[in-house]
């Protein structure tokens, strides 16, 4: 304005100064202004205001607000956005099963774990355990610093005495007596760790090295190392089979490769309509307990483990007589191993071996595949791969690998415990050096190894927690968890992929490789970087083609891509069985065995969420529910009700197993669909440790069955018996009702919520689901009808309505409409989405007592129910989240409008807004919203006489601080008295819609879109969650929502909702019905 | 002529004050009561009705602290024992509004014994109604949220929700229930502060008695008032009950989304309401010498209420069932069969037991007319009326997905809580039968036979009738 500098400007008012008309200065009644913003409140709305503010004023002290630090970079990284997650690939192991890995990290924090879909075993699938993992990096619980006979130590003072220790090993006495050194390892399949043990053996010469994991694959490696003559793994692609006979096997759901597995063979179980009829592959599961797979069969009987051996030469010998050649080995012992075998098992084994010898009805699959569980002894594996052999499968479909896993001359995993054992025993053993693994807790009760261990002289230990071994270990030195340290991996089939640590070790702590370095003492450590990362990629640049400039750039590409570009060695091309070997496992009598309530089979089952313990302080997983019995927070002796009866126990009583002279204390839970008389335990509970495990005061969880598991039977145990013991003990159980038919009669009120048939139902009414027919009965055969003859009911289509849907081009078509399908018959239910759920939403755990009380915030749970008659009954499963309704029965009845509907179609929730009337969650007619009974999130608030019970060198309140780490930050942490709820993971959609709006062109926005997943769904190792646009009909949630199989739920009450599901289709023999009569 | 022996024969009403007192007899009773020291059964009973509300304040402060999930509540029953109080107690609330209102408009004269008692009985048990809905909620500190305030950050109610119509019912139906019984203690209070003998009580009464001199101005707008408020508040005993039905009725949820609910609720209401006013009424007629005033006509006529909504009651619970198999929807069959032979069956048996075949022994005039029936028979029907919505809030635990079934237990604190509103309420109650005339001491001469234009005054033996011309 002042362009004339000399002369002073006077002004009376800013707008004169700016020369704005405004007010009363300008235009008297001014038209195009805003006139409540610019000429201040009226005295109207200076009253409101005033009014408003010392009502606010009032309240603002009444508020509690969680304290806030912010912890800013102080030099900022490199290529990391603060806001914007980057992802890392990785892996990681348990046992020999080896995943790929991508890892989310936020701001330095790894947060959330979803599986590499480029890596060519688990395809991008994961488990419930691989979501959970990420809360044990953060567990207080774990061992923080060094120890010596349990007194804390520096860092300093333990690398000291261990290079001493082992200079004193190294020297010239101790050579005279050199097996006084032993190494007691968990598996890890690491070409670097495996081959930093070879150079340990030859350093200490004599040294002996054992590998020890309480599930283990003894059985199946003894069987094919018979039939190979070296040890070997087995990889399957069960998809590319028409038939699968699991037998005791529960590959789908927790064995090796689980998720790989289940991604192979689900991608098929779609009924192909392709030329003619509808077909699909089929599943037929021989077991004694209830396993996953057994859900997803189509075929399941029910055979106590010890009778599956017999089943197994049932099969060959069928299969010998629809005339396919079985070397002698097999046809010699065939009649007599098979004595003794039911005659409903004989049938079962004859259809099923006439449907492994068909050629499959579906072009390009193989027509038979059998897969044997781990539990079984080696000569049903044996067996296994000669009939698989004999079935001239084209096209890979098992493929035998060379056993990257263990050194050559590996003792395997009951007979090294043993041996190592015996010396400890002996007094032979002066130093035990135990990296990780906790195997005083898992071995089979009648080693006492905790006893045996006491007996060297001295123990260092490796150790993720202050467990039940590295507390009586002389020396315990803090292990790294997967995410802190360097590392690398090579899966069965070969596939390596370089373990990237997402962060430094919290606590510092050692990775197993640098562990033995240290113990060898001759690798110096680089004046700068990771000691680790030094030896890894020393190990790989020392492997042929390691060398020159390519290496970094291929080092590069391999942690970019979470995989080398090429497998180590490829699958044996040996078409040739040595069949001899197979004589050397028959070897014995094979006892029949008449099972009674007095003479039971003990069956030990690995955890599906705890494994053999290791993740027994992980909140998540102990929640998350056991997805048959749907037990929280404990196992317990699982029995069928007719064995119940037999035994005059019901649920919560207190009882004792016994086998020989062992024997454990337990509780019973009654699951129908075991086999009689068969007692199922799951090991990994009753861990005796300090455990940190928020909301938890109780000491132990569950209760440990390895007293009772014995070296020679550490899998099922025959002569069982069950005494009664006192009283009750209280289980936490997520779902009390176990079918869609309450009352149990059928027809009327049996609810219509998984609309499950056959293929031949499928073919009879394509439209099935959406007719809304009731589920079918017992495996296969039409739709039966009432017990009264009538039909059941279809459901009216819904009623005239009020608020009718919106027309065509208002609301919900425009813009991005979110949908989503799930596909009940790729469900294993396997809890993966659950978990997954769990982590990428900041859901927390809320402990036994408030499960118990109906309290678990699960936004994702899943349903399971029982069909069929109460002996033989079939499982399905169904994930049940926010179903986005559009006429949502929650948005009307809140009074202060927390949760309302976006323009996508959302069900969104203000957590903020909401005060937490739970009107909302009472009218929500699936029952998925949550309600934050506590404030749960808080570790330290101590509502429920919580002690935390961390590391006693840490001050508790930093444990808040180390729990807060997992959160994600994209999503509310949510305080006491909210309502919770699925949203669709909507930060993920804001961050996708955020990137397609920068996208370069409108293609790569599309992709953007499309390729976004849920928590959930990409979770999900089957892949049978699908997300996505509803208002583009190219995108794959549109092209599901065709399916024919495609249903809503409750569409009697016109919810609209945006989530739907796909009908079950089982394929089950129709032989096998006709037999039931 | 005198009245009394006129109307002695069956075919006319009895009289609504006995003994034949004279007007001083009825103010010197009914104030001798406010007026006499208080004697120790007073000072205990007001002191273990004190206690037990410090009691509710305890469970209120421990609540506020570790929050709602010291409630026994759980994921399908998000509602417990808090909502079935408030029902319980806003439905005890009805009785006084509408004796003073709905009666005073059907001239039913013989309220004027029990409106002032009653009216009382609506505020005190309106305000432990009001408690629940304002504990209840996860955020205690929010809960204001649900009044429409002004604020900056342009937050609202949703008016479509029927928890924000209830805020709205039942606080309109306190606001005017209060006026309403103020307007009406306005002649009484003067005649306290008439009598007073304390500085203290004349003033403290003579601030509440705002001026009335008792001029027939007084009188006319006294009445005017008095008429304007009945009118205003008969609506409000059939609203604020159906507002309430709505928190259910307008729901999805089977065994609550029914259109029964309003009438049902208002008659479940009416009927729980006269028995709260038997239940108080029997014991405090004989306590306070009051026999004259609250006769046994008004026990029975009370009595005789209770059994028809009684009978409503149960035909409504008869129809539930009816429509329920007539929907031909299997939720809602399920709702009412899991109701009356699910886990929660003994509940349902309680509340029929006592809501539906308790009240019809009022059909035995003996029974009707005994203090002693009518006395437990109340607290039957209370019991019954509380299990009533018990029944109705626990349907959540079944309904439509089976897996979510769970089943609901109150905690200790829902016990001591819902055991604290006694104390809030007899807190009130005795403190108001000590301060305030328990009868309308205006209102109840207009009853007596004095009040009578053609009284022929205390000359029993006068035979000409017309005597005083």
């Amino acid at each position: 304005m002042s362009t004339e500098k000399n002369e002073p400007k006077y002004w009376t008012s800013l707008d004169q100064l700016n020369g704005v008309k405004n007010g009363a200065s300008g235009d008297e009644f001014p038209t195009n202004l805003v006139v409540e913003d610019m000429d201040g409140p009226t005295r109207r709305h200076f009253i409101g205001i005033m009014g408003a503010s010392m009502t606010m004023a009032s309240m603002a002290g009444c508020i509690r607000r969680p304290t806030e630090r912010i912890m800013p970079y102080a030099r900022m990284p490199e290529d990391v956005l603060p806001g914007v997650p980057s992802k890392y690939a990785s892996a990681v192991n348990i046992g020999a099963d080896v995943y790929g890995l991508l890892v989310e990290c936020n701001d330095g924090r790894p947060t959330k774990i979803d599986g590499n879909a480029s890596h060519t075993q688990n395809k991008g699938g994961t488990s419930a355990i691989h979501q959970a993992m990420v809360m044990d990096l953060y567990d207080p619980a774990r061992l923080r610093t060094p120890r010596n006979s349990q007194a804390p130590i520096t860092w300093e003072a333990a690398e000291k005495a261990i290079a001493a220790h082992f200079a004193d090993f190294a020297g010239p006495q101790r050579k005279k007596n050199p097996k006084q050194l032993a190494f007691l390892s968990e598996q890890y399949p690491s070409p670097t760790y495996l081959a930093m043990q070879k150079r340990i053996q030859n350093r200490y010469p004599g040294a002996q090295w054992y590998t020890y994991e309480a599930v283990s694959d003894d059985n199946e490696q003894i069987g094919l190392q018979a039939l190979f003559g070296k040890s070997v793994r087995v990889l399957n692609q069960p998809g590319r089979a028409h038939t699968v006979l699991a037998l005791d096997s529960d590959f789908l759901g927790s064995g090796n490769n689980a998720s790989g597995n289940a991604f192979s063979w689900m991608a098929q179980r779609e009924p192909t309509t392709a030329g003619g009829d509808p077909k699909m592959s089929r599943l037929y599961s021989v077991e004694g307990v209830f396993s996953l797979t057994g859900t997803c069969a189509d075929n399941r009987l029910r055979l106590p483990s010890h009778q599956i051996e017999a089943f197994a030469f049932a099969v060959a010998d069928e299969i010998r007589k629809v005339g396919t050649v079985l070397p002698g080995e097999v046809t010699s012992v065939t009649a007599k191993r098979m004595a003794g075998l039911s005659d409903e098992a004989k049938f079962f084994a004859k259809v099923v071996a006439e449907d492994l010898t068909t050629t499959s009805p579906i072009p390009n699959l193989a027509s038979g595949l059998v897969v044997v569980g781990r539990r079984q002894p080696p000569v049903v594996h044996a067996l296994a791969a000669i009939i698989n052999h004999a079935l001239a499968q084209p096209g890979m479909v098992t493929s035998y690998y060379d056993d990257f896993s263990r050194n050559a001359g590996d003792h395997g995993d009951m007979a090294g415990i043993k041996a190592l054992t015996a010396d400890l025993n002996a007094g032979k053993i002066d130093t035990l050096v135990v990296v990780g693994g906790n195997p005083t807790y898992t071995a089979p009760g009648n080693l006492n190894f905790g006893e045996a261990m006491k007996k060297a002289k001295h123990t260092i230990c490796l150790a993720d927690f202050p467990d039940e071994t590295s507390k009586t270990a002389t020396w315990a030195i803090p292990k790294t968890h997967f995410l802190e340290g360097w590392g690398d991996l090579v899966s069965a089939d070969g596939t390596l992929t370089i373990q990237q640590p997402m962060i430094a070790p919290l606590h510092g702590a050692w990775t197993p490789i640098e562990f033995l370095a240290r113990i060898l003492g001759d690798e110096p450590k680089p004046a700068k970087g990771d000691y680790t990362y030094h030896l890894v990629r020393k190990y790989w640049q020392s492997q042929p083609r390691g060398q020159g400039a390519a290496f970094d750039r291929q080092w590069n590409q391999w942690l970019h891509d979470g995989r080398m570009n090429r497998s180590l060695k490829g699958p044996l091309m040996s078409t040739r069985l040595k069949t001899e070997g197979f004589r050397e496992l028959v070897r014995g009598e094979l006892k029949t065995h008449t099972l009674s309530p007095t003479n039971l089979e003990v069956v030990f089952v690995a955890d599906p969420h705890v494994h053999d313990g290791r993740f027994g302080n992980n909140s998540l997983l102990l929640e998350a529910p056991d997805p048959i019995s749907k037990i929280s927070w404990d196992n317990a002796a699982v029995i069928n009700p007719a064995t119940a009866r037999a035994l005059g126990v019901e649920n919560e009583d207190r009882v004792s197993i016994e086998v020989g002279e062992a024997n454990v204390d337990i509780v019973i839970w009654v699951v129908p669909g075991l086999a009689d008389n068969l007692v199922m335990l799951t090991m990994g509970y009753g861990r005796n440790f300090d455990s940190y495990l928020p909301y938890h005061d109780s000491g132990t969880v569950g209760f440990d069955v390895n007293p009772i598991r014995s070296t020679d039977t550490p899998d099922f145990a025959l002569g069982g018996r069950l005494v009664k013991g006192n009283g009750k003990y209280e289980i936490a159980n997520v779902q009390d009702y176990n079918s869609q038919d309450p009352d149990g009669e059928g027809g009327f009120d049996s609810r219509p919520h998984v609309r499950e048939t056959t293929v031949a139902g499928y073919k009879a009414d394509p439209e099935f689901a959406a007719r809304g027919l009731i589920m079918h009965g017992p495996s296969g055969g039409e739709i039966p009808k009432k017990k009264n003859g009538e039909n059941y009911v279809v459901f009216h289509p819904p009623e005239k309505t009020l608020h009718p849907p919106p027309a065509k081009g208002a609301q919900y078509d425009k813009g991005y409409q979110w949908g989503m399908v799930i596909d009940l018959n790729k469900c294993t239910g396997c809890n993966a989405c659950l978990v997954a759920c769990m982590v990428e939403n900041n859901v927390p755990a809320v402990g036994k007592d408030q499960v118990r009380r109906g309290r678990e915030m699960h936004w994702l749970r899943m349903d399971r129910y029982f069909t069929g008659d109460e002996e033989n009954p079939e499982i399905v499963h169904q994930p049940m989240s926010c179903g986005q309704c559009e006429n949502a029965p929650c948005e009307n009845v809140c009074p202060v409008q927390a949760t309302a509907h976006s323009p996508e179609g959302l069900n969104d929730m203000a957590y903020n807004r909401c005060i937490g009337t739970r009107y909302c969650a009472n009218n929500c007619p699936f029952k998925v919203r949550r309600f934050n009974f506590y404030n749960y999130t808080n570790a330290s608030s101590r509502w429920d006489g919580v002690t935390l019970r961390g590391d006693e060198l840490v001050d508790p309140k930093n444990d808040d601080e180390l729990l807060h780490m997992r959160w994600n930050p994209d999503v509310t942490v949510r305080f006491r008295g909210v309502m919770e709820k699925c949203t669709y993971c909507v930060q993920r959609i804001t961050r996708a819609k955020r990137q397609a709006k920068m996208a370069d062109s409108p293609r790569a926005a599309k992709r953007i879109i499309n390729e976004m997943s849920m928590a959930c769904g990409s979770a999900c190792p089957t892949g049978g969650i699908t997300f996505g646009d509803l208002n583009d009909p190219k995108s794959r949630v549109s092209l599901a929502k065709k399916n024919n199989r495609n249903y809503q739920l409750l569409t009697e009450l016109n919810l609209r909702t945006r989530t739907s599901y796909l009908g079950m289709v089982r394929n089950p023999n129709p032989k096998l019905a006709k037999q039931k009569g | 002529m005198s009245a009394q022996s006129k109307y002695t024969g069956s075919v006319f009403p009895p009289d609504l004050v006995t003994g034949n007192p004279s007007f001083g007899k009825v103010t010197d009773t009914i104030c001798g009561i406010v007026e006499a020291k208080p004697n120790f059964t007073w000072l205990a009973a007001w002191t273990l009705a004190a206690s037990v509300l410090a009691m509710l304040g305890g469970m209120i402060a421990y609540l506020f602290w570790e929050g709602t999930g010291i409630w026994g509540l759980n994921n399908p029953v998000g509602w417990g024992w808090a909502i079935v109080n408030f029902v319980f107690w806003v439905g005890i609330g009805h009785a006084g509004t509408l004796i003073s209102a709905i009666l005073f408009l059907f001239r039913q004269k013989w309220r004027t014994a029990i409106n002032r008692f009653s009216e009382a009985m609506t505020i005190f048990a309106v305000i432990c109604a009001l408690v629940f809905p304002g504990i209840h909620v996860g955020r205690v500190w929010a809960a204001y949220w649900m009044l429409p305030l002004p604020n900056q950050m342009g937050m609202w109610p949703n008016f479509r929700s029927p928890l924000l119509w209830d805020v709205f019912a039942v606080s309109t139906y306190f606001t005017v229930s209060l006026i309403f019984w103020y307007v009406g203690l306005i002649p009484d209070l003067a005649t306290l502060r008439d009598r007073a003998k304390s500085k203290f009580a004349y003033y403290a009464y003579g601030l509440f008695a705002v001026g009335w001199r008792g001029a027939n101005r007084h009188w006319q707008n006294y009445e005017r008032a008095y008429l304007i408020f009945a009118a205003i508040a008969t609506p409000l005993v059939l609203s604020v009950h159906s507002v309430v039905s709505f928190d259910f009725a307008v729901s999805i949820i089977p065994g609550w989304h029914t259109t029964i609910f309003p009438p049902y609720f208002v008659a479940g209401a009416i009927f729980s309401g006269f028995a709260m006013v038997n239940s108080l009424a029997v014991p405090c007629r004989k306590i306070f010498g009051l026999e004259d005033y609250m006769t046994v006509h008004h026990i029975e006529n009370m009595n005789k209420i209770i059994c028809v909504t009684g009978t409503m009651v149960g035909y409504a619970y008869a129809c539930e069932f009816f429509i329920a198999w007539y929907s031909a929807s299997p939720y809602e069959a399920f709702a009412f069969v899991n109701r009356a032979f699910g886990p929660y069956a003994w509940a349902y048996w309680i509340m029929v037991s006592c809501n539906v075949i308790t009240p019809q022994l009022f059909w035995f005039k003996k029974i009707r007319r005994s203090m002693t029936w009518t006395f437990i028979l109340s607290i039957f029907v209370n019991i019954g009326m509380w299990f009533e919505r018990f029944v109705i809030t626990s349907s959540l635990h079944r309904d439509f997905i089976p897996s979510s079934w769970d089943y609901y237990s109150p905690t200790i604190i829902d016990i001591l809580t819902f055991v604290g509103s006694f104390g809030l309420f007899f807190t009130l109650f005795i403190l108001f039968l000590k301060f305030l005339p328990a009868i309308a001491i205006a209102e109840i001469k207009g009853v007596m036979p004095h009040a009578d234009p053609h009284w022929s005054g205390y000359h029993q033996h006068d035979e000409e009738g017309e005597h005083h011309g």
